[in-house]
């Protein structure tokens, strides 16, 4: 499996959302991340036809995905950012139904429905409406509807937006055990998310992507270090306006703060690991520390 | 995915609510329609509905049968020893009541330039009541003489009037009458264009409206079949739906006051004397039925695929209630009367309208208003399915 975008362009009047974007992912995890506005979810998106080009193309083992339409849905499975959903409908029948509207036979949609019920651990919940579920209940509605036809591309936009730590958790690990022989391409702003699952990792900003590697190489590009330091209360205003801080811990003795720069910032900062965070916010810059917020 | 598609039409509570709703007014419209029903009893004391109704059959069918010259000299004659003994004006009108629908024959069909006559049935020569129908014509040519229509259109009137076969057979009909020559119909169709409106509205929107429409676009059908089974979900509610709100009707009302009278024609009813269609009362209902189920058709199918456009229910519920309604009230302007009796909502009102003889001439020859309506929004509803389904397949997901 392979999709390649050339030259991807979209625009929505003067604002270029994705801009002249080429690259191809085969088989394997992606996690894209992007801060607010990056073009992640209009990228997502056009991988998942919503949105056509404005120029540009997306092929798909050679094939241009619009023009497969059908084809190209039926290997297709989607978990939008927004996920929505028929509140009236129980766990079991908006399965079945996103199971017809994927062409599933009723036998094998039966079938499907009940091993993702079970793998999602909805299994309790088959039977209620979906408007009684809790947010990484829904969460796991969703990915079991992306999974339905068993994709061989699975998009999925922000998938742990909302969910406490312990879901995180778990829904991180059911994608990694999705994830075998198929293509992901996963979206986000949680750093974390994407350090543990993705094989390869692509930062865009202002709708290209400026980096793409795994998690090690990624951290081996920066051209600067990250440095541990104590300083008092009342020097962290500046060092902030300084430096680009990846961290700070208020202690009994003063503040611990976690700095990244081309030079150690003070005589008694300490040369540390960086790690993908510090990747994030190195090339992302204050646009990050938004982002950030919910890591 | 059709039975996924009606259950998110029937799932939603406030559709299930509309359509009690609907169910609460069929019934109690098709009560005031029985209740109109009215028989005087011999102490001046009133009855209404299925009693009157009773009395009313076996006092009418007594003139059952084909109305002649003969039949009319004699209910005449009838009638006027009836009036003669008849202590007063209440008593006349109670011994009269089994040939009230003949007496109105001659008031409405014999008075002539001076208007309606109530008491001209009272006095009138038995042999000149006998000229009814030879009357009918040269009468119905004075009166359409006066009004606005093009030499076209009373050619076409006056063929019509030619086609109209008497004697008429007469017989009990109180049952049709009340079910079509009453308001109550047409007041019915337009609150169920808006109900069901309101149960279709979010057929195409709801996957907007609830955010779904990435998953259900990215879906193998979502292109396709699933927006077939959305536009086949949304006809068969406005079908059932609409049927089983008329039927309902129709046979409680008819079911309470007799079937009787099918086969009669329209013009039985002196309202409908100078009606320019020459049809019995079964075939009206035919036709009133047909015709709203086509103005239901196009004017739903118009909302959802305004809804579809807008992406909200807003426009799916509104667009019934203005095109059924404003029309109505527009129309009672002079110079938008000759256009608004085109526009859809005149479909909800046939039984109501038949008698207007709208006729309009286009390309030099002349139609009846409803030769033209349904056959152009039948036309123009199914020019909107695929329409609809163009439109749906190529939305976009900003």
């Amino acid at each position: 499996m392979e999709l390649r975008m050339k030259n991807l362009t979209k625009e929505f009047g003067g604002f270029t959302a994705v801009d002249h974007l080429n690259f191809t992912m085969e088989n394997g995890v992606y996690g894209l991340l992007g801060v607010n506005g990056a073009g992640k979810t209009t990228l997502m998106k056009m991988l998942c036809t919503l949105l056509s080009p404005t120029s540009g193309e997306i092929t798909c083992n050679g094939q241009e995905i619009l023009g497969m339409g059908a084809d190209y849905r039926r290997i297709l499975g989607y978990l939008p950012q927004e996920f929505g959903f028929y509140p009236e409908f129980t766990v079991q029948d908006y399965l079945s139904y996103i199971a017809a509207i994927k062409g599933l036979r009723p036998m094998v949609a039966k079938r499907r429905v009940r091993e993702l019920i079970e793998k999602t651990g909805l299994k309790k919940a088959a039977k209620k409406k979906m408007k009684k579920l809790s947010g990484g209940m829904k969460r796991r509605a969703g990915i079991a509807q992306a999974m339905l036809n068993n994709p061989r591309i699975l998009v999925l936009d922000e998938p742990t937006a909302g969910l406490d730590p312990n879901e995180r958790i778990r829904f991180r690990n059911l994608i990694s055990e999705l994830a075998e022989d198929r293509l992901v391409l996963l979206s986000t702003h949680i750093v974390s998310d994407v350090e543990y699952i993705a094989n390869q990792i692509l930062l865009m900003r202002d709708g290209r992507i400026v980096l793409a590697g795994e998690a090690q190489e990624l951290i081996d590009s920066m051209e600067e270090g990250v440095w541990s330091l104590y300083a008092q209360k009342n020097e962290v205003s500046r060092l902030m306006k300084k430096y680009k801080v990846s961290n700070l811990k208020t202690g009994h003795d003063g503040v611990e703060l976690r700095i990244i720069a081309g030079k150690k910032p003070a005589q008694d900062a300490v040369l540390c690991d960086a790690n993908l965070e510090d990747v994030f916010l190195y090339y992302f810059g204050e646009k990050a520390g938004e982002e950030n917020a919910e890591i | 995915m059709l039975r996924f598609e009606i259950k998110k039409i029937w799932s939603r509570p406030v559709n299930k609510a509309a359509l009690l709703l609907l169910a609460v007014i069929v019934l109690t419209g098709s009560a005031l329609a029985v209740r109109d029903v009215v028989y005087y009893k011999a102490d001046g004391s009133k009855i209404s509905g299925f009693f009157a109704a009773r009395r009313l059959r076996s006092e009418k069918n007594e003139w059952k049968g084909y109305v002649t010259e003969d039949v009319l000299k004699k209910m005449v004659k009838e009638n006027q020893k009836a009036c003669a003994q008849a202590e007063s004006e209440d008593g006349a009108l109670i011994a009269r009541q089994g040939l009230s629908d003949l007496r109105e024959w001659i008031n409405t069909g014999l008075s002539g330039e001076g208007g309606y006559d109530y008491y001209l049935c009272d006095r009138i020569p038995e042999q000149e009541a006998a000229s009814l129908y030879e009357k009918r014509l040269a009468l119905l040519r004075e009166e359409f003489a006066g009004q606005e229509y093009s030499q076209k259109e009373k050619e076409y009137l006056t063929r019509q009037y030619e086609k109209f076969g008497a004697p008429l057979y007469y017989g009990y009909a109180d049952g049709w009458k009340a079910l079509l020559d009453s308001q109550y119909l047409p007041t019915l169709m337009t609150i169920t264009i808006v109900i069901i409106g309101f149960l279709v509205s979010g057929v195409f929107s709801c996957e907007f409206q609830l955010g779904a429409d990435s998953v259900f676009f990215s879906s193998n059908y979502g292109r396709n079949r699933a927006i077939h089974a959305k536009i086949m979900a949304g006809f068969l509610v406005m079908t059932v739906v609409y049927w089983a709100a008329m039927l309902l009707f129709s046979l409680l009302v008819l079911g309470l006051l007799g079937f009787q009278g099918a086969g009669l024609m329209i013009q039985t009813n002196d309202h409908n004397w100078s009606c320019m269609y020459n049809i019995t009362y079964a075939e009206s209902w035919l036709l009133t039925m047909f015709g709203g189920y086509v103005a239901h058709l196009f004017i739903l199918l118009l909302a959802q695929l305004a809804s579809a456009k807008s992406r909200s229910v807003v426009a799916a519920v509104t667009i019934p209630l203005g095109l059924a309604c404003a029309p109505m009230f527009l129309g009672r302007v002079p110079f938008l009367a000759r256009v608004m009796n085109l526009f859809p909502d005149m479909l909800l009102r046939i039984s109501a309208f038949l008698r207007d003889n709208i006729i309009y001439e286009i390309g030099g020859k002349a139609y009846g208003v409803y030769e033209l309506l349904i056959p152009v929004y039948l036309l123009l509803a199914l020019l909107l399915m695929p329409a609809l389904y163009l439109w749906y397949k190529r939305s976009e997901l900003v």
